[in-house]
Formats: structure tokens, C-alpha cells, sequence
């Protein structure tokens, strides 16, 4: 009996290959993550054990962009995707992939992406990709998993299925891709990052099932670049119940210095997470040549 | 603005029935922008010294409706006679059963398509205290398209303001201003080809193979939705067929 419930609390992603290929499968290992400055919006790569960039996570960046005025060899050299086997979409609003447009390597890559409904701008640019496929509709709501050599992890779900009737309302930061990069200790224990796109951490199934392995959590991007919408108390119960180390919680907070909607809203986390995070600002790092900043494990 | 341009947007003026129009004006004038918009983004501008224009930049909010409470409904899609001149030249899909031939030609007609018709961002700005906020609301839904009517001109009191435009037009057309002038519910024989076009029929679905190392629990399946097909949930069927019924009993309506 006893053993059928911890079992049950063992709930693992499928191991996943994309059309034949795992993205990881010569990757010895996985070092953390990497969010770039694009001002307001998502670019951001899970590195190797070389702090190479092996999987490209969005490609965006609108307002305050430090590419606004540059040549898409400065786009590809600052966030260099063109080696990644796999770049993924998160979901479709244009900040979460319009640097790509202007970008030259990145779209040479084989792109995974969400069915949604969405803009025709968006439908516009995946015209202009070559390798490009949908994560299909039917594995809505299921985890799946690249494993690196050594054991590392990389989770990810299409949260939920997309909205096609006109009548109803689809948010596509709901119904989008959120990942998460996992490293284990030969023990069982380990450490996890969070990377959840736009989507309210609540919104995750496997997260809740990450959190129950008693994962510590080490770092975080703050969904939809800090906003305080759609903060729940799913959100909130989640982050305040995750095994943390005091004060190192890396928090990212990838928005541009102004906006409308005057992200960041960092408030809510240290309300929830008070001193073990570390919050740091993307347009903070908008000095020198190293216009990123890492999550290492 | 001729009959057979208004036939296809707005058959019920043809017809001599009242549109249905969320904000009534006259018909459209040659003067006035006349655009599928589909919308991508609602939010509150809590900050209207930092907007973020259409083409990426920032820019200061000195329009009234930026002191009350105003709500950015980003949209963006093409001028509605360029739609509707092009859309013949689309074959129709069936999302369920899309072959790869298919899916090339669909491809091809896309980046002709583009080639020639702009697609502006077009940021509509209405404050909470507007009459209409709430008929407003309720038509520019996220994920839904609608015909927006604005005319081009400077930001004055009174008037809701539209900023339009796209970093990737020339310089002078990045950033243009205008004022809304109405907004209708698209028909649905249009809405049937626009959600069509506009879509990623011309993308096929990756083969995700999956192999359980023995360490994992399968994890619980998503109850699919009310009215998808469990095995297939894009599929939708029955609501392919409803916008398809829908579509024919418009035109035997606004034919009769």
C-alpha cells in the first residue's frame, strides 16, 4: 500500500525524441540557463557543460530591443542559436519570437512550436522557417523530457489545448510550452530552474510533480517578464512550498527597463519567496559585451 | 466605395438591414482604413509615459484617454478589400486532413501572399470610462477578429485614438495616428477563410516518440475539452461544420 503511494508521487515525464532526434542525446551536460537582454520579451538558451547554447527557448524582444537598429549578423552573434538542435516557441505573442524575423541563423534551425490561434504576423514569420513542426494537439497536458548524457534533464508541456472557436476567449500565454532544466545527484537529489514562458507557474501540471521530488529550486524566469496578472494562489502556493536554499534563488526578471505595464512586479515574489531570492533585471545587464545572464546550477 | 466591396464585408448594408456593428457611423469613406484585425493582446497601460509604439520604440501617452485608465487592444491584420481580393486564390483545407502537397502550396501562397499585402500592428486605446469600454471589451476579445474602420488623423480629445504601424515599414510609415471610427463582428463566411489563412495549416505536427526508461508513472491524461474529439483534439469537427452551416445560412439570408 505504502508503496503504491510513493509511487504514485513519482510521476515522470516521457523521454522525448522530436521527429527521430533527442536535441540532448550528445550532450554531456547541462551547466543552466541563459536569459539575454532583449528588452521586453523572452530569449533565452539552456547551456552545456561548456556554457555552450544546445536549445534556444524563444527568440524575441519588442520594445527597448537592443537589435532595433542592428544587422542580423549583430543578432546572431549576440544570441548565438544557429548550432542549437532545437529551438522552441513558448507561445506566439510577437515578443516571444520577433527577433528571429530579423535574425538569419536562428531560422536555419529545426524549430518545435505551439499550435495556437494567433496573428497573422506571427503566421507570417513561420512561413519563413524551413524546418519547422507542431507539438500536436493530442499531447496537450503530458510531460515529456530530453535527457543530456549524464542524466540531465530538460521538462517540458503544452499546458493546454488552443482555442479555435471565435466565441470563446483564448489567452495563448495559457496555452502555451513551459519548460524546466533539471540536474540529479547520483543520491536522488537535485536542482531545478524554471523557465515557464508567459504561463502563471499554477498553470503547470509537472511543476507541482518537480516540487513534490523536493527538487531544490535554484533559479527561476519570472513568467510574462513579471506581470501581476493571472497571479494566483496556485502561483503563490507553489513558490512559497518549494524547497529553497536561503538566498539563492536566482529570479529573472526579463523585461525592458520602461513599459506599460510597468513590469516588473517583483513584489509579489519576494511577498511570497521573502529572502532566499535573488532578483535580478535583464536591462541591468546592459553594460559590456556579456549582455545575458546565467542561472548556473 | 463600391457595392460589390460592401456585398462582401457588409451584406446587411446591401441589403438594407442594420449592420452589426459594435460602433454605428455612417458607411465607411474612401478616407478610412478598413482592416481584418486579429487581436493579439488586451492590457490595462498602467504606465503612459512608456508606450510601446508599433514599431517597437517607446514613446510618451499624451492623449486624455491615457489619464483615464486606458486599455491597449493590440491587433494587427490586413486591409480588408486586399483580403478578400486574394482569398479566392486559397484553396480551403480541412485541418483534419491536410497532405503535404497540400501544406507546400498552402506555404507558397502564404509568403506570395505577404509579399504584397502589410500587416500593421494597430494598438486601439480606450479609457474604462468610455460608454462603449464595455461593448468593446466584449468584441475585441484576445484570438478573435474583428473589422476595424479608423481614419487617419492627429490625436485630438474625444476621439479614441489608434496608433498604427510596423517596424519593418519604411521610416515615415512606422508610426502612424488615427482615430477609431467603428468596429463590426466579421461575417462568418469571412471569419471561416480568415481563421483558415491565418493559421498554421501550412505547418505539420512533429512526431513526438516517447520511451519509458522505467523510472516514470505515466502521467494522467487531459480530459479533452466539451466538443473536441478526445483523439484528436485540434480536430474540432463539429464546429469546422458549424462556421461552415453558419456560413451558408448567412448567404441565403442576406441573399433573400
Amino acid at each position: 500500500m505504502s508503496s503504491e503511494r510513493a509511487r504514485e508521487l513519482i510521476v515522470g515525464g516521457d523521454l522525448a525524441q522530436i521527429d527521430g532526434f533527442n536535441p540532448l542525446a550528445e550532450v554531456e551536460s547541462l551547466n543552466g540557463v541563459r536569459v539575454y537582454d532583449v528588452g521586453q520579451g523572452d530569449s533565452i538558451a539552456i547551456l552545456d557543460n561548456r556554457d555552450r547554447p544546445v536549445l534556444q527557448i524563444d527568440y524575441g524582444g519588442r520594445q527597448d530591443s537592443p537589435f532595433r537598429d542592428q544587422s542580423s549578423e549583430y543578432i546572431d552573434k549576440c544570441m548565438p542559436a544557429g548550432d542549437c538542435r532545437l529551438v522552441m516557441v513558448t507561445h506566439w505573442d510577437e515578443d516571444h519570437w520577433c527577433s528571429a524575423a530579423r535574425a538569419a541563423a536562428v531560422r536555419g534551425a529545426t524549430w518545435l512550436v505551439p499550435r495556437q490561434v494567433t496573428s497573422p504576423r506571427a503566421v507570417r514569420f513561420s512561413t519563413e522557417l524551413t524546418d519547422v513542426s507542431c507539438i500536436p494537439e493530442s499531447r496537450v497536458g503530458q510531460a515529456f523530457c530530453f535527457k543530456a548524457m549524464n542524466g540531465d534533464e530538460v521538462w517540458w508541456e503544452k499546458i493546454a489545448a488552443s482555442e479555435p472557436d471565435a466565441s470563446k476567449h483564448e489567452d495563448c500565454n495559457r496555452t502555451g510550452v513551459a519548460l524546466a532544466v533539471v540536474k540529479r545527484t547520483p543520491s536522488g537529489e537535485g536542482t531545478v530552474i524554471l523557465v515557464p514562458g508567459d504561463a502563471p507557474f499554477g498553470r503547470v501540471r509537472y511543476y507541482e510533480h518537480l516540487r513534490a521530488q523536493k527538487l531544490t529550486l535554484r533559479g527561476l524566469v519570472a513568467f510574462h517578464h513579471g506581470s501581476r496578472s493571472h497571479w494566483t494562489e496556485a502561483t503563490r502556493r507553489l513558490l512559497r512550498t518549494w524547497p529553497v536554499n536561503r538566498w539563492d534563488v536566482r529570479t529573472v526578471f526579463s523585461c525592458s527597463r520602461d513599459n506599460p505595464f510597468r513590469h516588473p512586479h517583483v513584489e509579489n515574489y519576494e511577498e511570497e519567496m521573502g529572502e532566499t531570492i535573488e532578483i535580478v533585471r535583464t536591462p541591468s545587464c546592459r553594460v559590456g559585451n556579456d549582455r545575458y545572464i546565467d542561472i548556473a546550477f | 466605395m463600391s457595392d460589390e466591396y460592401l456585398w462582401d464585408i457588409y451584406p446587411d448594408i446591401v441589403n438594407g438591414r442594420e449592420p452589426p456593428f459594435v460602433l454605428l457611423i455612417p458607411t465607411p469613406e474612401d478616407e478610412d482604413h478598413v482592416h481584418f484585425a486579429f487581436v493579439e493582446d488586451v492590457e490595462e497601460v498602467e504606465e503612459p509615459a512608456a508606450l510601446e509604439a508599433p514599431d517597437a520604440s517607446t514613446m510618451v501617452g499624451k492623449h486624455p484617454v491615457f489619464r483615464n485608465q486606458a486599455v491597449r487592444f493590440r491587433t494587427s491584420g490586413p486591409d480588408a478589400r486586399m483580403f478578400l481580393d486574394a482569398v479566392a486564390g486559397f484553396d480551403q483545407l480541412d485541418a483534419d486532413n491536410i497532405t503535404d502537397a497540400q501544406r507546400q502550396k498552402r506555404r507558397a501562397q502564404l509568403r506570395e501572399f505577404f509579399k504584397k499585402v502589410p500587416l500593421p500592428i494597430i494598438d486601439i486605446y480606450v479609457s474604462k470610462f468610455d460608454a462603449d469600454y464595455k461593448a468593446i471589451k466584449q468584441t475585441l476579445l484576445p484570438g478573435s477578429w474583428t473589422l476595424v474602420v479608423f481614419r487617419d488623423g492627429a490625436l485630438e480629445a474625444g476621439l479614441r485614438p489608434v496608433i498604427y504601424g510596423a517596424p519593418e515599414f519604411q521610416p515615415a510609415e512606422r508610426i502612424r495616428y488615427a482615430r477609431l471610427r467603428s468596429l463590426a463582428a466579421v461575417t462568418p463566411p469571412v471569419e471561416l477563410r480568415l481563421r483558415d489563412i491565418f493559421s498554421f495549416n501550412h505547418i505539420r505536427d512533429a512526431d513526438i516518440s516517447t520511451e519509458d526508461d522505467g523510472s516514470a508513472t505515466p502521467q494522467p491524461k487531459p480530459q479533452p475539452m466539451p466538443g473536441l474529439d478526445a483523439a484528436n483534439p485540434w480536430k474540432q469537427t463539429h464546429r469546422q461544420e458549424d462556421y461552415a452551416q453558419k456560413a451558408v445560412q448567412y448567404q441565403k439570408l442576406t441573399q433573400g
